[in-house]
């Protein structure tokens, strides 16, 4: 729970709990924003879940004061709240025309040494390759794409610890690995 | 997968990745939080106060109806009294007829199913408002020779005492004669 990080300290003045908010809403907004992009991978979303955390944080505004690390606290309902919002939302597959575009575009890219850039459906296709792992690997890989978190950092959001985090993210790169490399050599045999 | 694609692969990766992570929001989203959590202050504290209003209302509203309930109870028997009366009333010729026991199982009967649902509850509170009387039965006021009576008592209480004494002895004398004459009425049949 997010409340288990909470010291039991003194209840602060009312005034305190607003620059304590707004502090934490100026410190840890972009955090939180990426957080929620992580796991929604669209704008819009990204920013409502943002502005519900934050509400969220305004209903416990009083417990604020005494959180031992205010930004893995706003990490973990970010996360959480995130989550929520994506189980509300009808899961994307891509087409077969889709796919075989992204791949074209993906052995084009190992082929050259030039700069890579993901393209459309370049992007889509790893967004379904990440939503097709499995919960610990694709959740660990999806909080590594933030930058503003350390592997501890995961490790208190996903309640584990830091060595399973990084075996996670080195699981699921290979497995990432082996889809790609399988979906290359379908659609080479094809070509 | 050979070593070389397994490279390629991991360095597309680590590139893929690195782009996947580009998440920027649109510029003041800061602003932006921080206005609608004050939109949602407000409506936050509004809601606590009707909260505590509706509970407020809902206390009092219970306590009234409890109340009510509670006061109504008693007075229900003696409401039921009453509507009783003109029942029996009305089956006295039939009564005379029948055994106690049958009687009594029928008018039980008639209590039950002559009991009416909604009107007896307001003649129940009009009995509930009426005085407890402290003496059952209640007294009847006095009649003109027992208001003079007390007044002559009230103002010469010695004379009322003699009075009172003279009249118990001659009520004495008269037991005492009727007595005797029974008595002697009695020997006389005796000896007839």
């Amino acid at each position: 729970m997010a409340e288990a990080v909470i010291s039991n300290g003194a209840i602060p003045l009312a005034d305190a709990h607003e620059d304590t908010l707004e502090a934490a809403v100026r410190e840890h907004a972009r955090l939180v924003y990426r957080i929620a992009y992580s796991v929604l991978r669209n704008h819009h979303d990204a920013e409502d879940t943002t502005q519900e955390t934050f509400v969220r944080v305004l209903q416990y505004r009083r417990k604020l004061e005494g959180v031992q690390d205010p930004k893995t606290w706003l990490a973990r309902i970010a996360w959480r709240v995130a989550i929520e919002r994506s189980k509300r939302r009808p899961e994307i597959s891509l087409g077969e025309s889709e796919i075989g575009k992204a791949v074209g575009e993906l052995r084009s890219q190992l082929a050259s040494a030039e700069e890579r850039t993901l393209g459309r459906e370049m992007t889509e296709l790893l967004e379904s390759l990440i939503a097709a792992l499995p919960g610990t690997l694709r959740d660990a890989i999806r909080l590594s794409s933030v930058e503003e978190l350390s592997p501890d950092e995961i490790a208190q959001v996903l309640e584990t610890s830091e060595s399973s985090v990084r075996s996670r993210l080195f699981r699921a790169r290979q497995v990432l690995k082996q889809k790609l490399a399988k979906l290359e050599g379908r659609y080479e045999s094809q070509g | 997968m050979n070593p070389r694609d397994n490279d390629r692969l991991d360095q597309w990766l680590d590139s893929a990745l690195q782009q996947y992570r580009s998440a920027e929001p649109r510029a003041g989203l800061e602003g932006r939080i921080l206005a609608n959590m004050a939109a949602e202050k407000q409506p936050f504290a509004l809601r606590l106060r009707w909260g505590f209003a509706v509970a407020t209302a809902a206390v009092i509203c219970g306590t009234v109806v409890f109340w009510f309930e509670t006061s109504s109870h008693v007075p229900h028997t003696n409401k039921a009294v009453a509507v009783q009366a003109p029942i029996e009333h009305r089956n006295t010729s039939h009564l005379s007829q029948q055994t106690p026991e049958h009687v009594a199982g029928k008018l039980r009967m008639k209590n039950v199913t002559a009991r009416p649902r909604s009107a007896p509850k307001i003649k129940a509170v009009d009995l509930a408002s009426e005085p407890r009387l402290e003496q059952f039965p209640s007294p009847s006021p006095l009649s003109e020779e027992e208001k003079l009576l007390k007044k002559f008592v009230r103002n010469s209480p010695q004379e009322a005492v003699l009075v009172a004494q003279a009249q118990a002895e001659r009520q004495k004398e008269l037991d005492r004669l009727m007595a005797d004459r029974a008595s002697k009425s009695e020997s006389d049949q005796q000896e007839r």
